[in-house]
C-alpha cells in the first residue's frame, strides 16, 4: 500500500479485539451473517503470535490504492462441512486471471456475522490493511440492497470462487438482480459457498459511496455488548443509550412458527415476558430478524437493526439460534442513516421484505407508545 | 454374597468421583434413600472409591443394588492431567485447508495432544461425487505416528452421511497398528459439524486410555465389592449410558458431576426450578434446573477454544477453573459461586437456591441427602440418547421424524434403555437460514429406565472404535 502523503494509521486489530467483534459482528447482522465459530478459529489462529490487521480509513488510502471487497456468499450452514481452501482468498485477491493488479486493501462487503471476520482473516493472512469502511453500513438484506444499488452505480465485475478454486465472473449490465444472478451459481454449481468479491474499487469510488467507520463502529458497539453480558433488563438498556438502541423486551421464546410465501420461508417468534406488566413481543424473521410487534403495534422494523441477545450469555443470536425455550433480550439499533430514505426504505425496508407494512423507526415507535 | 432379590425390589447404587472424594448413595425404588457414605480422596481415588462401597454394602447386605450410576470427573484438569498424543487425520483435502485441526485450541492443549496431523484426499464432493481415499498418504501418516502417538483421530468432511469413508480409513490404519493404537473416529453424531466432530474425536482419543483405565478400575473395585450390577456412566447433561459405549467418549462426561448434581438438587428439594450450588471444590459449580431439566448451553460446548459435538450444563464449572471450559458464564464473570448466583438471580428472577456437596448437612437447611444430591443424581439417571435429521419444507415430516425417532430409539437401548420403557421426551427444531426451502435441524431425543435385568442385558452393537458398515462402493 503506498499511503502517498500518509500517516499510517495506528488503528490495530489483535487477538483482544476478536470477541469484541464477533459480538458486534453478530449484532450488526441482526440475526443474519452464520454462524462465527469457524471463522473465529480462523483469526485466533492468524493473530496466536501477536499478528494484527491494520484498519485504515478511506482518506488513509492513496488516490492510486485500490480496495477488494471481500464477503462469503451462500448458505452459512454449508461452512460447518465445507472449511475454505486456504488458497481461496488469495485467489481471490491476487490471481492475475481475475485482477489487473493486486489491490492494496481488503474492505468487509458488509459489515456483519462471518462477513466482517472473513475479510478480517483475508486481511490478517494477506498482510494487507483492512478498510474501516463497508458496502452495506449494517448486514445487507441481500446482495440488491448495498450502496451500489443505492446509489446506482456499478463495479465492473463480480467475482464468485469457490473451495475448488473454481471462478466465475460476472459483468452486469443493466438492470439486472445480482441476487438473483449471483447466488443460483453458489448454490447450484459451488457446494452452496463461495467467495464474493468485485473488480476493485478506488479511493475516489470509496470517497463518494463507501459507508466509513462501519468496522469501528461494530467494534465499539461489540465492547459495549460484552461488557453487558449478564447485565439484567435494566443494565442493558442504560448501556444501549451510548449506541442510540433500546430495549425492546425481556423474556423466553415460547413459539416459533414457520411458513413460506412468495419471498421464501419466513418465520413468527414469539417472546413471552419476563416481567411483570411486560407487554410481550413477537418478531417476523426470514434470514434476519424484520419486525418487531407488541400489542398489535410495530415497535421496530428493518433497516433498522433488531437483535436478540441471549440472556444467559449477552451473546446475540442467529435466527437460527431463535427456538423455543430461550431467555433472550431483544433490542434495536439504529440502520446506517442511508437507508432511512425513500428509495433506501424502498429497498431495504418492509416491504422490500414481503411485509405489507411501512417502516416504523424505533425511536418513532417509543414516541408513540409513551405518549 | 449379597443376597439377591426382586430386581424392582433392589436399590440403585450412585456413586460419584472426583478428584476430592468419592461419594456413594443407595437409593431405593421409591426414592428414599437408604444408606450413604463419603470419603476423601488422601491418597488414590482407588483407596476412597473401595472405601465407599465398603461402607454402603457392609451395611445393606439384604440387597444388592440394581445398577450402578457413575459420574467420573477427570484425575486432573484437562490442561495438566493425563492426556495422550494424538495423530489426526482429516479426509477433505484443499477444501478443508483453511482451518486444519485444531484450529482456534489454545496452545496450551493443542501442544500437549497434537501429533502428526495430516489432511488427505478423500470423501464426498459437494456435487454429489465423491474421492476416493488416498490410501497411500494415510500410510505415511500412519509411518508417522508410528511410535509417537497413544492414539489417533479420524475425521472427515460430511462424514455423516457418507461415513464409508472414515471406515476405509481406519480398516487400514487398523491393519497397520493393530489394536494397540485405539482409533476414535469422528463420523457419528449428525447434529455437528466437521470442525466440532474432529475436535471431540480428537479430545476423545486424548483421554480413551485413561478413560478406559478408570472404568476398569472401578469395575474392579465393585466386583471386589461384590456388586456385579451394570454400570452407567453419567453423561455432562445428567443422563445415563452404559459404561462400555462411553469409555471411547470421555468427553461426554466430563461435567457429568454438575449434571447429576443439578438433577440430583432437584429431587432431593422436591424443586423443578432452581439454581443448584454444587459445592465440591474439584468438579462442582452452578447450574441451573428448569422445568425439571438440566439446563444446558446449547449443542455444543467449548474447551481450550475447541467446540465439542454435545452441551455441558450452563453455569460455572469447576472442573477447569484455570480456564473457561464454558461458553455459558463469560470469562470476566467474578468466579466466587456467590458472585455467579448473583448474576443468575439478575438474570433469571427469584429463584431457589439449592446447595448440595460437602458440608451441606451442617447448615441449617441442609440434610444428609441434598449432601449427596449428585450421587442420588446419579443413582436415578435414565438411559437418553439422540438422533438428528434435516427436513425440508415439512416434506415427509412424518416420516423423517419417524425415522429419526427409531434411530434415537435403538441407540437408547444400545446405550441400556429398557427396551419396554423408553419413551420420545422431545423434539427440537433447529432452523438453517439462506436456503430456498424451509429447512429444519430435528434433533429427537429418547429417554427411560435402565435395562436392569441380570439376563437379557442389551449387547452394544456399535463400536465407536470400528467401522460401522462395510465401504459401499
Amino acid at each position: 500500500m503506498t499511503m502517498v502523503n500518509q500517516e499510517v494509521s495506528e488503528m490495530i486489530i489483535d487477538r483482544t479485539s476478536v470477541e469484541p467483534l464477533s459480538f458486534g459482528a453478530a449484532a450488526m447482522a441482526g440475526g443474519g451473517g452464520g454462524d462465527l465459530y469457524q471463522l473465529r478459529a480462523m483469526l485466533d489462529d492468524l493473530l496466536e503470535d501477536g499478528a494484527t490487521a491494520q484498519l485504515v480509513t478511506v482518506d488513509e488510502m492513496s488516490e492510486t490504492d485500490e480496495a477488494a471487497p471481500f464477503a462469503l456468499i451462500g448458505t452459512p450452514y454449508a461452512l460447518s462441512e465445507s472449511l475454505l481452501n486456504r488458497a481461496q482468498a488469495p485467489h481471490v485477491f491476487g490471481s492475475a486471471h481475475l485482477r489487473a493488479r493486486r489491490p492494496d486493501v481488503i474492505m468487509p462487503y458488509e459489515t456483519s456475522g462471518v462477513n466482517l471476520l472473513y475479510p478480517l482473516a483475508v486481511s490478517v493472512a494477506l498482510s494487507v490493511p483492512i478498510l474501516d469502511a463497508d458496502l452495506v453500513g449494517q448486514g445487507a438484506l441481500n446482495l440488491d440492497t448495498t450502496i451500489l444499488q443505492l446509489d446506482e452505480i456499478d463495479p465492473i465485475s463480480f467475482i464468485l470462487c469457490d473451495s475448488y478454486l473454481r471462478s466465475v465472473v460476472v459483468t452486469k449490465i443493466g438492470d439486472l438482480s445480482i441476487e438473483r444472478s449471483l447466488r443460483p451459481i453458489v448454490t447450484d454449481a459451488m457446494g452452496s459457498i463461495a467467495t464474493l468479491s468485485t473488480s476493485s474499487l478506488s479511493q475516489a469510488f470509496l470517497r463518494a459511496h463507501a459507508c466509513r467507520g462501519s468496522v469501528s463502529r461494530c467494534l465499539e458497539l461489540g465492547e459495549l455488548l460484552a461488557a453487558a453480558a449478564g447485565a439484567d433488563a435494566e443494565q442493558l438498556q442504560n448501556s444501549l443509550v451510548d449506541v442510540g438502541g433500546r430495549l425492546l423486551e425481556s423474556g423466553r421464546i415460547s413459539e416459533r412458527i414457520a411458513s413460506r410465501d412468495a419471498h421464501g420461508a419466513r418465520h413468527v417468534v414469539t417472546v413471552a415476558p419476563s416481567r411483570s406488566g411486560g407487554a410481550g413481543l413477537r418478531i417476523e424473521l426470514r434470514d434476519k430478524y424484520h419486525l418487531a410487534v407488541q400489542s398489535g403495534l410495530i415497535v421496530a422494523s428493518m433497516p433498522d437493526i433488531i437483535v436478540v441477545l441471549s440472556a444467559m450469555t449477552g451473546r446475540p443470536l442467529s435466527t437460527e439460534e431463535a427456538i423455543p425455550g430461550k431467555d433472550v433480550h431483544v433490542i434495536a439499533l439504529p440502520s446506517e442513516t442511508r437507508w432511512i430514505s425513500e428509495r433506501g426504505l424502498a429497498m431495504a425496508g418492509p416491504r422490500a421484505a414481503g411485509y405489507n407494512v411501512d417502516y416504523v423507526g424505533f425511536r418513532d415507535a417509543e414516541q408513540v407508545m409513551d405518549g | 454374597m449379597i443376597a439377591r432379590q426382586d430386581e424392582a425390589a433392589r436399590p440403585r447404587l450412585g456413586l460419584s468421583v472426583t478428584r476430592a472424594s468419592a461419594e456413594a448413595v443407595l437409593v431405593g425404588p421409591d426414592g428414599d434413600v437408604r444408606d450413604s457414605a463419603r470419603a476423601d480422596v488422601r491418597g488414590s481415588r482407588e483407596e476412597a472409591i473401595g472405601e465407599v462401597l465398603a461402607t454402603v454394602t457392609a451395611n445393606n447386605r439384604a440387597g444388592g443394588p440394581s445398577m450402578v450410576g457413575l459420574t467420573l470427573s477427570p484425575e486432573g484438569p484437562i490442561g495438566s492431567g493425563p492426556l495422550g498424543r494424538v495423530g489426526v487425520l482429516r479426509l477433505g483435502g484443499a477444501i478443508s485447508s483453511a482451518l486444519p485441526p485444531f484450529a482456534g485450541w489454545k496452545r496450551v492443549l493443542a501442544e500437549r495432544i497434537a501429533g502428526p496431523v495430516r489432511i488427505i484426499e478423500g470423501g464426498p464432493r459437494h456435487d454429489g461425487t465423491f474421492t476416493e481415499v488416498d490410501l497411500d498418504a494415510v500410510e505415511d501418516f500412519a509411518a508417522q505416528c508410528m511410535g509417537t502417538v497413544q492414539a489417533i483421530a479420524v475425521s472427515g468432511a460430511l462424514s455423516t452421511v457418507a461415513p464409508q469413508f472414515e471406515d476405509a480409513a481406519v480398516r487400514r490404519l487398523r491393519e497397520l497398528f493393530g489394536e494397540s493404537v485405539p482409533i476414535v473416529m469422528s463420523g457419528r453424531r449428525r447434529g455437528s459439524g466437521l470442525l466440532e466432530r474432529e475436535n471431540t474425536a480428537i479430545i476423545d482419543a486424548a483421554l480413551v486410555r485413561e478413560s478406559r483405565r478408570s472404568l476398569r478400575s472401578i469395575g474392579d473395585l465393585l466386583r471386589t465389592a461384590d456388586i456385579p450390577a451394570q454400570v452407567f456412566v453419567i453423561q455432562n447433561d445428567g443422563s445415563a449410558v452404559i459404561a462400555s459405549t462411553l469409555e471411547a467418549l470421555p468427553t461426554r462426561t466430563l461435567e457429568s458431576r454438575l449434571g447429576a448434581a443439578v438433577r440430583g438438587g432437584g429431587i432431593v428439594s422436591g424443586l423443578t426450578d432452581a439454581i443448584i450450588v454444587d459445592t465440591d471444590p474439584t468438579a462442582g459449580g452452578v447450574g441451573l434446573l428448569r422445568d425439571g431439566q438440566v439446563v444446558l448451553e446449547s449443542v455444543t460446548s467449548m474447551l481450550y477454544g475447541a467446540r465439542l459435538d454435545h452441551a455441558v450444563p450452563f453455569g460455572l464449572h469447576r472442573v477447569e477453573s484455570d480456564t473457561a471450559l464454558s461458553d455459558g458464564l463469560r470469562r470476566n464473570t467474578p468466579d466466587s459461586l456467590e458472585d455467579v448466583v448473583r448474576q443468575l438471580h439478575r438474570q433469571f428472577g427469584a429463584l431457589d437456591v439449592i446447595t448440595v456437596g460437602r458440608g451441606v448437612e451442617q447448615t441449617t437447611h441442609g440434610s444428609a441427602s441434598t449432601s449427596f444430591a449428585a450421587a442420588i443424581g446419579a443413582a436415578t439417571a435414565d438411559v437418553a440418547a439422540e438422533s438428528w435429521t434435516i427436513v425440508q419444507d415439512s416434506r415427509d415430516y412424518d416420516d423423517d421424524l419417524e425415522r429419526a425417532s427409531k434411530e434415537a430409539i435403538d441407540l437408547a437401548i444400545a446405550a441400556g434403555a429398557d427396551p419396554r420403557s423408553v419413551r420420545i421426551a422431545s423434539v427440537d427444531e433447529f432452523p438453517i437460514s439462506y436456503t430456498k426451502h424451509i429447512s429444519t435441524r430435528l434433533r429427537v431425543r429418547v429417554s427411560g429406565p435402565p435395562h436392569l435385568s441380570d439376563n437379557d442385558l442389551p449387547r452394544v452393537t456399535r463400536s465407536w472404535f470400528e467401522p460401522s458398515a462395510p465401504q459401499h462402493r
